[in-house]
């Protein structure tokens, strides 16, 4: 008998053997349980904004990136032309390579101007460096920072 | 009524009627145990907890998910492996993520299957049994029921996190260049020319796609060009994003959409030819 053959009269063998009542109604309660815990359990999460630990939701993601900031540093000459620094250059960071996304990043109105105050240390107290920064919110970018001056 | 009574049937038929080859449970549980161990086995080691209570619980986790992995006494210790992992999850606060919740899940529903009767110490044992009685092998055939649970966990969590994301702050792309801002720092993507547009195409596509897969992975006939898009999205997100397990486990569980007779007979194909020397 070839392994094909031989699977199939196993199958019908195996479809053939009657099992009890009560095993059917328990695998038939088990299944329906689990099934409704993970069909309803995310929607009791996410739809009814339900509590506890009992059901989870499936929110992967869904605060990554959020508070994140682009920003832009500038110095403003007298003459009103604008030189744009890179803070990472200036604060001695290489731009790609070498550090931690954590550390490359730059989070929260507090992170920019805790940036802000590095690199006016670095270029000296005469300089009139200023920032545009926006920040991530759940909806998409919100503006932060227009023009400001960093003290 | 008649109906009514037709989709009981049809429920009752698909979900705990399905008796096939247990060659697609054996290898998802083999994998469950490596990519659980990968996830956790690392803050479990003994050194890692000295209370009799923590070195008695971390034992027994290995104990139960190894003798799982190589087969041994199969039932008994899938089911130990199962109620463990629930209980690790819940008293390791490091351990609450979606993708050791699915790990979690997993387990429990492989365990209500008979995945040792597959590439197991199970199976060697009971062929060797067979040999010495001269009786014909054990069959690697049983209820999956277990299996079609997996099934619908990963459509839940396609549909799920699909659903999350339907939002404008999503659909414009607004938060995927959060991401990469997030975790690509250091570039300045806004003087990219099309990089919003590229963002939200990219958001609309993973909306669609996690809508088709929750769903599609059903219909063979969409199943074969599903599955490979989907594996090259896990792909993606393994590799633009820390999300360590989850994507194998995905790809690992696609195992419970492929019919298991299909799997059985790809396997059996496979070794056509072969002379043992």
């Amino acid at each position: 008998m070839t392994p094909a053959n031989q699977y199939q009269s196993d199958k019908t063998a195996m479809e053939e053997i009657a099992e009890s009542k009560l095993a059917i109604v328990c695998r038939v309660v088990a299944f329906t349980l689990l099934m409704l815990y993970v069909v309803f359990g995310p929607f009791y999460k996410q739809v009814l904004k339900g509590r506890g630990n009992l059901f989870r939701s499936w929110q992967m993601y869904h605060t990554r990136g959020i508070d994140v900031c682009d920003v832009q540093f500038y110095i403003r000459h007298p003459d009103e032309r604008i030189e744009h620094i890179d803070h990472l250059q200036v604060l001695g960071r290489d731009k790609l390579l070498g550090s931690h996304h954590h550390s490359r990043r730059i989070m929260g109105e507090r992170g920019v101007l805790r940036v802000g105050q590095r690199i006016r240390q670095k270029m000296g107290g005469a300089v009139d460096l200023r920032v545009n920064a926006r920040i991530g919110t759940r909806d998409g970018w919100k503006t932060l920072y227009v023009d400001k001056r960093i003290e | 009524m008649k109906t009514l009574l037709r989709l009981l049937q049809r429920y009752y038929n698909w979900g705990l009627c399905y008796r096939d080859s247990t060659r697609s449970v054996g290898l998802i549980r083999i994998g469950l145990v490596l990519l659980i161990w990968s996830e956790w086995a690392g803050k479990l080691i003994l050194c890692r907890d000295v209370r009799p209570s923590g070195i008695l619980l971390n034992s027994a986790f290995f104990l139960f998910t190894g003798l799982m992995c190589i087969g041994l006494w199969t039932r008994v210790s899938s089911i130990g492996a199962a109620i463990l992992v629930s209980i690790m999850f819940n008293i390791h606060q490091s351990f609450k993520h979606h993708h050791t919740f699915l790990l979690v899940m997993v387990v429990c529903f492989i365990a209500l299957t008979p995945c040792g009767r597959s590439y197991s110490l199970d199976r060697w044992l009971a062929l060797r049994r067979s040999l010495k009685s001269g009786l014909p092998p054990p069959p690697e055939i049983g209820n999956l029921w277990g299996l079609r649970l997996i099934a619908i966990q990963l459509s839940m969590v396609y549909f799920w996190t699909g659903y999350e994301k339907l939002y404008w702050g999503f659909l414009s792309g607004a938060r995927i260049e959060l991401l990469a801002y997030n975790y690509y720092a250091g570039y300045d993507y806004a003087s990219i020319p099309g990089f919003s547009i590229l963002c939200s195409v990219i958001a609309i596509t993973t909306v669609t796609l996690e809508f088709l897969l929750a769903f599609g992975l059903y219909i063979p006939r969409f199943r074969k060009y599903l599955m490979p898009a989907g594996i090259v999205l896990h792909v993606l997100f393994y590799l633009l994003l820390p999300i360590r397990t989850f994507t194998l486990a995905m790809i690992l569980l696609y195992l419970a959409f492929i019919p298991a007779s299909s799997v059985h007979h790809f396997i059996d194909n496979m070794h056509k030819g072969y002379e043992p020397a």
